[in-house]
């Protein structure tokens, strides 16, 4: 069954639709890169999977449930986003910040139970960042930061994993660790992996599929390594780009 | 600091807090000292010793801890909704609002010819000051459906201050002298003048706006992660709002009610107990800042006391807690 998978998805803000209708789905263990030019809705398709924004029409599965059906806290243990101007407090400690994904599994009196102390620590071990725990989250760089942002999404042991563009700000080498990241949870941890990018050259080379939406709303999707739809992606983003 | 385990910080804490209530017991006159409550306590029962403690020492040290406390938590309410270091009671107009109440008060009264010391022991300060402490937060609740965004909140806040003060003035300039130098007392705020009596009544609201401040808890931890990711792991903003400030008003406004517009614990009690702690999750924070303000609330009252009244509670809120904020402000430039 996909993780995530939408049906006649119509995006948009106050009921005004932003895009044409979108049938899609990410599978366990999938990475799917999502491209498109500033402002075409990337941000909008990735906070309404989240639930964050409420679709114009059409409907949002996690599973086999209905995002409508869902209340908040039953959808934010099927769904993890990190953000793309991802808050802090000042001082937070990175073991802290990371054990902040645990909230969904919580009661409202916010104990870490061991079950949830260890979706922590396995986060921590897969994204390389435990060396940091009782480091404050602001003194690490950008792409040190932006691993300890993926760890806590993977603490929240949510099948599917929504990234809004994870590797902006950084500089090759750190853009590399953090989607060889996203491979590894896809492939160690089994989660279905949605990420939107700018550089489709160097996410292309790392994801299964990808999916573009056009200026005008319309929809392309195809498999990485196909040529046809590189060619597509070429027709879309210039000659160049991939 | 490191090097303390955090149970330890409580069990400091909370040493230091029943020294300085012994200390708030044994300030005054009457000739009731250290040595004549001990004797009471342990030796021999004394009656007069005993109609001291109960009817002024024993609701001064209870309200000092109670008010020190309410404040504090409902600053750290307030500091994490609006993501902002400087929200507290004062800053949003929620004690000028109940300032607002009670000068409106003092103007009726005094047209009536009912004095204000009177009004005072009569609870008509206190229902005032509630009355307009609810005000202005309902006045809170009705510009954050309005306005977008919580830093417009704020600045709507800080302009409800301004305008209760110009109602407040305005309204002073119509009530005798004497009236307004008794409402000037007043609103220096005092952990001193609540009754044995009246203590059940302010405990019973501070207790239901505590269980509500706890009942949170989750959500505050949420709000770490901003609105957006605080929505992304599961939280009902809506809900979220109506829980933490429903909880941050019932806290100041019992507080600006029984002890009039104390100043800066709100503030400053939150930063203190971030940095002693070194953690932000609101589990151990939110306990630590009902203590810690318990500690600056009878650490300013015994102050004030020690200098027999003079130096007034606000003034003393202030020495202690604007130095915290300006050193949070100077920590948080050299951190960039």
């Amino acid at each position: 069954m996909s993780a995530i998978r939408t049906e006649s998805l119509v995006l948009g803000y106050r009921g005004k639709p932003l895009c044409e209708k979108l049938d899609f789905a990410v599978e366990p263990g999938e990475v799917v890169a999502l491209f498109g030019e500033n402002g075409v809705g990337k941000s909008t398709l990735l906070k309404t999977l989240v639930g964050a924004l409420p679709p114009v029409s059409g409907s949002v599965f996690y599973g086999d449930a209905n995002g409508a059906a869902l209340k908040p806290g039953e959808r934010a243990k099927r769904v993890s986003m990190v953000f793309a101007r991802s808050e802090h407090p000042r001082g937070i400690l990175v073991e802290d910040y990371v054990s902040l994904g645990c909230i969904p599994w919580q009661s409202w009196a916010a104990a870490l139970s061991d079950r949830e102390r260890e979706a922590a620590e396995e986060a921590m071990e897969l994204t390389a960042t435990a060396q940091w725990r009782r480091r404050p989250l602001d003194e690490l760089s950008d792409g040190e930061r932006q691993r300890v942002f993926v760890a806590r999404a993977l603490a929240q042991r949510a099948p599917t994993i929504l990234l809004d563009e994870p590797c902006a700000f950084l500089d090759p080498r750190q853009r590399v660790r953090v989607l060889d990241l996203l491979r590894r949870a896809a492939e160690e941890k089994g989660r279905a992996i949605l990420f939107s990018d700018h550089d489709i050259r160097s996410s292309y080379a790392v994801c299964d599929r990808a999916l573009a939406l056009r200026r005008g709303g319309s929809w392309v999707e195809g498999k990485a390594g196909d040529e046809a739809f590189a060619g597509e992606l070429r027709a879309v983003f210039g000659p160049r780009a991939v | 600091m490191a090097r303390i385990p955090v149970p330890a910080r409580f069990a400091l804490l909370g040493a230091l807090l029943l020294l300085l209530a012994f200390v708030g017991l044994c300030q005054g006159g009457l000739r009731v000292g250290a040595a004549e409550i001990l004797r009471h306590w342990f030796v021999a029962p004394d009656p007069t010793v005993d109609l001291v403690l109960r009817t002024f020492r024993v609701p001064r040290v209870l309200t000092a801890i109670l008010g020190g406390g309410a404040l504090a938590a409902s600053g750290l309410l307030l500091q994490t909704w609006f993501r902002n270091p400087l929200a507290d009671a004062h800053i949003l107009g929620i004690s000028s609002g109940a300032m607002a109440g009670v000068a409106f008060g003092t103007t009726a009264a005094s047209a009536f010819g009912i004095s204000f010391a009177g009004r005072l022991a009569r609870f008509g300060t206190v229902c005032e000051a509630a009355a307009g402490a609810a005000l202005a937060c309902a006045a809170l609740v009705l510009f954050a459906r309005a306005v977008r965004g919580k830093t417009a909140l704020l600045v709507a806040g800080v302009m409800l201050g301004y305008l209760c003060a110009a109602v407040v003035s305005t309204l002073l300039w119509c009530a005798g002298a004497e009236e307004t130098r008794a409402f000037a007392l007043w609103s220096m705020g005092s952990f001193s003048h609540v009754e044995l009596r009246a203590l059940p009544v302010a405990f019973l609201f501070a207790a239901l706006g505590g269980a509500l401040g706890f009942s949170a808890t989750r959500e505050l931890d949420a709000l770490l992660l901003g609105d957006d990711g605080a929505r992304s792991v599961g939280v009902d903003l809506n809900r979220a709002r109506a829980k933490i400030l429903g909880a941050a008003a019932i806290l100041s406004g019992t507080v600006c009610a029984f002890c009039g517009p104390v100043g800066f614990v709100g503030l400053a009690v939150p930063h203190i107990a971030r940095r002693v702690l070194g953690t932000v999750r609101h589990r151990a924070l939110m306990p630590f800042c009902w203590l810690c303000g318990g500690v600056l609330g009878l650490a300013a009252m015994t102050a004030s006391e020690a200098s027999g009244g003079a130096v007034p509670l606000n003034a003393v809120t202030a020495l202690l807690g604007a130095p915290v904020v300006l050193s949070v402000l100077v920590d948080g430039a050299r951190r960039g």
